[in-house]
């Protein structure tokens, strides 16, 4: 079924975000009728995993995923 | 940035921003998705990958459909679309940014 | 080494030199000697012509008294005061019909001048002064203003070559009385061509009249120098269409005018005369008015805009573009999950070729709109709004009104072949094209 709306400026708006990655550094304080309760320090590093790719984070992980790969499929050519 | 929630609508404001937010991701997943498939992905991957997203959305309007949602999640992301808008143009748009300082 | 008899004219002489050259005369020693000959100097005294002096420089501020500019050169605009019997250059405040027969009345003005401008204050030491000199002086004065009229005669002869330009009345008889302090604002409805004179009311009913400056005219009326503001719609709707109707008469009357937005006023009150602070205005700006005037001469503004269903589109879109077609294609031997994926590529394709067919429209539109008008400006789309209508064009054109017609037939036969709605607003002043004067 598809969506009923086609365009969200929203959806677009993260869709390039993404694409270009996200750097956040935010206090964030939650509080309940004025009075606060939570405190969230964040760094926040938010994109693509093409782009994270590209400036270099999430390399190992990569690796190790590549690695997993490639075991997989030297196992399916030995069988 | 205060959310604000009516008693007697609780259940459909909280449950509706929850859902227009899942929805919103899931959007934006099929986007990516999408992007992924043009740089190069196996014929199998594609049609998982399209399967599910396939599924996540059936499921939200299900969701929807259950617990009467579909409007209130509508005018939920009809406001954040009008946000959004407005601040792009307000960005694009020198004139704009005159305007806003009167 | 100059004689003892010098000395005494010394400093009637510097004082002189200085009226003369702030009238215009040219100072070299043959034109002093003739004037001093004029003024026939035994009668005078150094404080006689200090007086003259100080008078000629508190009334010469400038843009403040502008009927005084009638002597400088060929543009000045306001009116040719010749009459002799009318007020000399030197006593011209506050629009003084004749000069002062007693020298109480010069008293009585002069401290009025005082409480009036206190930041002179250097000069009211010298009034201080002169006041004494004038009870003494009260017959010599007489005799001064004779001397005066007779040599500003004589300057007039000089320069009686220098045409001065075809205008107003007279400021007497245009002279809104600047008592009335309250209605020191004119507001500005816009700028016509020729002398007519357009009798009619405008916003609050007020009296319109055109302050006239060479051929052009500005159309005004008296109000306080404050923006008309209300946050009641209907008022400001009122308001508006009061503007538009004095706008809508003068371009029947003239066919040319120059629009001002709503709310432009001119604050008169730093002059006597509003009026004449209009009329610097306008003389300031005079060219760029003319040639504004000239281009919108017999043409008015219209508006068109032009919407397309975006079922229309779509079709033409799916139908006529390959990349879509052949996606189309692909699609149709997908499996479920690719497909599904897919589909959501080809609506963007779509929707991106949908907007690149309406600036194609649009671009066509133009060119054929084009040769047929004066000027065309093209405006911002409104966001998509009613039923499934994607907004193709929105410009307003400067077009002669014999164009109208053909215009007309084109828009028309874009409705009915190609299914478009087009809207045709028209005629108005032409606000789109007068750029800003300020």
């Amino acid at each position: 079924m598809e969506p009923v709306r086609e365009y969200s400026a929203l959806v677009e708006l993260l869709d390039h975000a993404l694409q270009k990655g996200l750097y956040v550094s935010a206090d964030v304080i939650i509080t309940v009728a004025d009075v606060p309760l939570i405190g969230l320090n964040l760094r926040l590093a938010l994109a693509n995993l093409q782009t994270m790719l590209n400036y270099g984070l999430m390399k190992d992980w990569d690796e190790a995923r590549r690695g997993a790969q490639r075991e997989k499929a030297q196992i399916n050519q030995a069988e | 940035m205060p959310i604000k929630i009516e008693e007697d609508k609780l259940k459909e404001g909280l449950l509706g921003l929850v859902v227009a937010l899942v929805e919103i991701i899931a959007e934006v997943l099929k986007l990516q998705a999408i992007r992924r498939m043009e740089e190069g992905l196996s014929p199998e991957s594609i049609e998982r990958l399209g399967q599910n997203i396939f599924d996540i959305f059936e499921v939200i309007e299900q969701i929807k459909k259950d617990q009467g949602l579909a409007e209130s999640v509508n005018a939920i992301r009809e406001n954040l679309d009008c946000v959004i808008d407005d601040f792009v143009n307000t960005l694009v748009n020198p004139e704009e940014w005159v305007k806003h300082a009167e | 080494m100059p004689n003892k008899e010098a000395f005494t004219k010394l400093e009637p002489l510097c004082y002189l030199i200085l009226l003369m050259d702030s009238l215009g005369i040219e100072v070299s020693s043959a034109k002093i000697a003739e004037v001093w000959d004029k003024l026939q100097p035994e009668e005078l005294s150094t404080e006689l012509i200090e007086l003259l002096v100080f008078f000629w420089k508190r009334s010469a501020k400038p843009k403040q008294f502008s009927s005084l500019s009638y002597i400088d050169t060929p543009s000045a605009s306001a009116c040719p005061c010749t009459c002799p019997d009318t007020h000399t250059k030197l006593e011209t405040e506050k629009a003084i019909q004749s000069p002062p027969e007693s020298h109480n009345e010069v008293k009585r003005i002069r401290s009025r001048e005082v409480e009036a401008k206190p930041e002179l204050t250097a000069e009211t030491e010298q009034v201080q002064g002169t006041l004494e000199v004038e009870e003494k002086a009260a017959v010599k004065k007489e005799s001064a203003n004779q001397a005066v009229i007779s040599l500003r005669d004589s300057i007039e002869q000089e320069q009686s070559e220098a045409k001065l330009p075809e205008s107003t009345p007279a400021p007497t008889t245009a002279v809104i009385s600047s008592e009335d302090t309250g209605l020191s604002g004119r507001y500005v409805y816009g700028i016509i061509f020729g002398s007519d004179e357009l009798q009619t009311t405008g916003i609050d009913n007020s009296p319109v009249y055109t302050i006239f400056c060479r051929d052009i005219g500005a159309l005004v009326h008296a109000c306080a120098p404050n923006p008309y503001e209300s946050t009641d719609r209907a008022q400001v709707e009122k308001w508006l269409r009061q503007h538009q109707d004095v706008l809508d008469q003068a371009f029947k009357l003239t066919s040319s005018v120059v629009p001002m937005t709503f709310d432009m006023i001119i604050d008169g009150s730093s002059a006597a005369n509003p009026d004449d602070v209009l009329q610097d205005w306008l003389q300031e700006r005079y060219s760029p008015i003319k040639s504004l005037l000239e281009q919108l001469s017999g043409r008015a503004e219209y508006g068109i805009k032009i919407n397309c269903s975006i079922e229309t589109l779509t079709e033409k879109v799916t139908q006529e573009n390959p990349e879509i077609i052949e996606l189309s294609n692909r699609i149709a031997t997908m499996n479920k999950g690719t497909a599904y994926l897919f589909k959501s590529e080809l609506a963007q394709k779509i929707r991106k070729a949908v907007e690149e067919e309406c600036k194609l429209l649009a671009k066509k539109i133009i060119a054929e709109v084009r040769p047929l008008v004066s000027d065309l400006k093209e405006n911002k789309l409104d966001s998509e709004i009613s039923n499934n209508q994607k907004p193709i064009l929105n410009m307003a054109i400067l077009a002669e009104a014999d164009k109208i017609e053909v215009i007309g037939a084109f828009l028309e036969s874009l409705q009915t072949k190609s299914q478009y709605t087009v809207v045709f607003t028209g005629p108005w002043p032409a606000y789109s094209f007068v750029k800003d004067l300020e």
